[in-house]
C-alpha cells in the first residue's frame, strides 16, 4: 500500500510543486504587468514642470511609466526627411485634420531623433503645403507619449501620411537614424509654424486609448491561474489513485486509471 | 456515446495551426528589421497568442479527460500537453494518439 509521502510518490509532489509554483508566479506577474498599465492610464503629470528628456528616457529605453504625458524640454535639429502627416487626428471641435510630424535629433543632427508633433492642420493639408522645420538648433517643450501601436494596416496609400505615430515607420524614411520609443507632442507650435498657419496640437486628439494591451495582461494571468489549478486537480487525482486501496476483483495495481497501466503503443 | 476523441482532434489541430502561425509571427516581429512588411505582419499577429492559450486550456481538459477514460500514464499526459506547446510537435503526437486509441480502445476511437 503506498501512503501520499512515500518515496514512489515524491517526484509527483515535486513535479506538482514546481508547476503549480511556476504557473502561479507567472499569473502574479502578469496580473503585476496588468496592474502597471491601469496606473499608468490613470496617471495625469501633464501639468508636471518640464525636465529634459534625457532625464526620463534614453534612446533605447522601454517608455517608463512616470513619462506618460510628461511635459519635457528638448534641445535639437529638425529633421526634415523624417516630416510625416498622421491621419485622423480630429481637431478641438471634432473637424477632421492631421498631424504634422517632424523628428528631431537630441543634441547635435547625428544623435537618436525623438519625433515631434509640430502641431495640427485641416484633413485636406498634403505633405506638400506643410512648412519646412526651422533650420538650426531649437528648443521646445511638449508632452511625452509613447509610439503608438499599428492597428490595422496603412490604409490611407497618400505619400507622406501615416495612420498611426508609430516609431518604425519612421526609422524608414530616416536612412540609419537611431529614433527614441517615444515622441513628443509640442505645447505651442513654433513661430514659423504658427505663421504658416499650424495649429497647436493637444493629448485630446490622441484616438481613443485602446485598452488592449491592459486586457492581454489580465488574460495571461487568469489562464496562468487557470493551469496552476489544473496542475494542482491533476496531482490530487494522482497521489488518491496511487494511494487508493486496490478494489476486490481487481489485481493489485491496475486500481489506478492513470499511472498504473502504461499501454504498450 | 462520448464525442471526446473527435472533439479532441479537433482541438488539436486548431491548437497546432495556431501555435504554428503564432511561433512563425514572433519570429518575424522580433528577428526582423522594425518597419518592414513581414515584421508588421509578425506584430499584428501577436493577439493570436490570446486566442492559442485560451483554446489550450480547452485542449488541456479534453487530452485529459481523453487520457482519463483511455487509462494512459501520466508522461503520455504529459507528451500530449507539452505537444500544444512547441511548434509542429504536435501534428505528429496527435497521429500517436490516434493509433495507440484505436489499438487499445478502438470502442473509443469509433464515433
Amino acid at each position: 500500500m503506498v501512503r501520499w509521502w512515500s518515496v514512489r510518490l515524491w517526484g509527483a509532489h515535486l513535479l506538482a510543486l514546481v508547476c503549480v509554483g511556476f504557473a502561479a508566479g507567472m499569473g502574479v506577474w502578469q496580473y503585476d504587468a496588468f496592474q502597471e498599465r491601469r496606473a499608468a492610464e490613470q496617471l495625469d503629470l501633464t501639468e508636471k514642470a518640464p525636465v529634459p528628456i534625457t532625464a526620463v528616457l534614453g534612446p533605447d529605453d522601454p517608455f517608463p511609466t512616470a513619462g506618460l504625458g510628461r511635459p519635457v524640454e528638448v534641445h535639437g535639429t529638425f529633421l526634415d526627411a523624417g516630416t510625416v502627416l498622421v491621419s485622423d487626428r480630429d481637431g478641438a471641435d471634432g473637424e477632421a485634420g492631421r498631424w504634422l510630424v517632424t523628428p528631431l535629433s537630441v543634441g547635435a543632427a547625428d544623435q537618436p531623433a525623438v519625433p515631434v508633433v509640430r502641431g495640427w492642420v485641416p484633413a485636406d493639408t498634403t505633405i506638400d503645403d506643410v512648412p519646412p522645420p526651422p533650420a538650426g538648433e531649437v528648443d521646445l517643450t511638449g508632452w511625452l507619449q509613447p509610439t503608438e501601436a499599428a492597428e490595422g494596416g496603412d490604409t490611407n496609400p497618400e505619400e507622406g501620411v501615416i495612420p498611426h505615430l508609430r516609431v518604425a515607420d519612421l526609422v524608414q524614411l530616416l536612412d540609419g537614424q537611431d529614433l527614441y520609443g517615444a515622441y513628443v507632442v509640442a505645447r505651442e507650435p513654433l513661430a514659423v509654424d504658427a505663421a504658416a498657419g499650424v495649429d497647436a496640437a493637444t493629448l485630446d486628439q490622441l484616438p481613443a486609448a485602446s485598452r488592449f494591451t491592459g486586457l492581454r495582461n489580465i488574460l495571461y494571468a487568469i489562464e496562468w491561474w487557470v493551469f496552476a489549478a489544473f496542475a494542482l486537480f491533476v496531482w490530487w487525482r494522482h497521489v488518491r489513485d496511487a494511494t487508493a486501496e486496490p478494489l476486490v476483483g481487481e489485481p493489485a495495481g491496475e486500481g489506478a486509471p492513470e499511472g498504473a497501466v502504461p499501454s504498450k503503443p | 456515446m462520448t464525442r471526446l476523441f473527435p472533439t479532441y482532434r479537433v482541438l488539436a489541430l486548431v491548437v497546432g495551426v495556431l501555435l504554428v502561425v503564432g511561433a512563425l509571427g514572433s519570429l518575424c516581429k522580433y528577428l526582423l528589421e522594425d518597419g518592414s512588411t513581414l515584421q508588421q505582419l509578425g506584430d499584428d499577429l501577436t493577439p493570436i497568442w490570446i486566442v492559442h492559450g485560451w483554446i489550450y486550456i480547452v485542449y488541456v481538459v479534453v487530452a485529459f479527460l481523453l487520457s482519463q477514460k483511455a487509462r494512459w500514464s501520466l508522461p503520455q499526459l504529459g507528451l500530449m500537453l507539452v505537444a500544444g506547446l512547441i511548434p509542429g510537435l504536435i501534428f505528429w503526437v496527435e497521429r500517436r494518439v490516434v493509433e495507440r486509441l484505436r489499438a487499445d480502445h478502438p470502442e473509443l476511437a469509433k464515433a
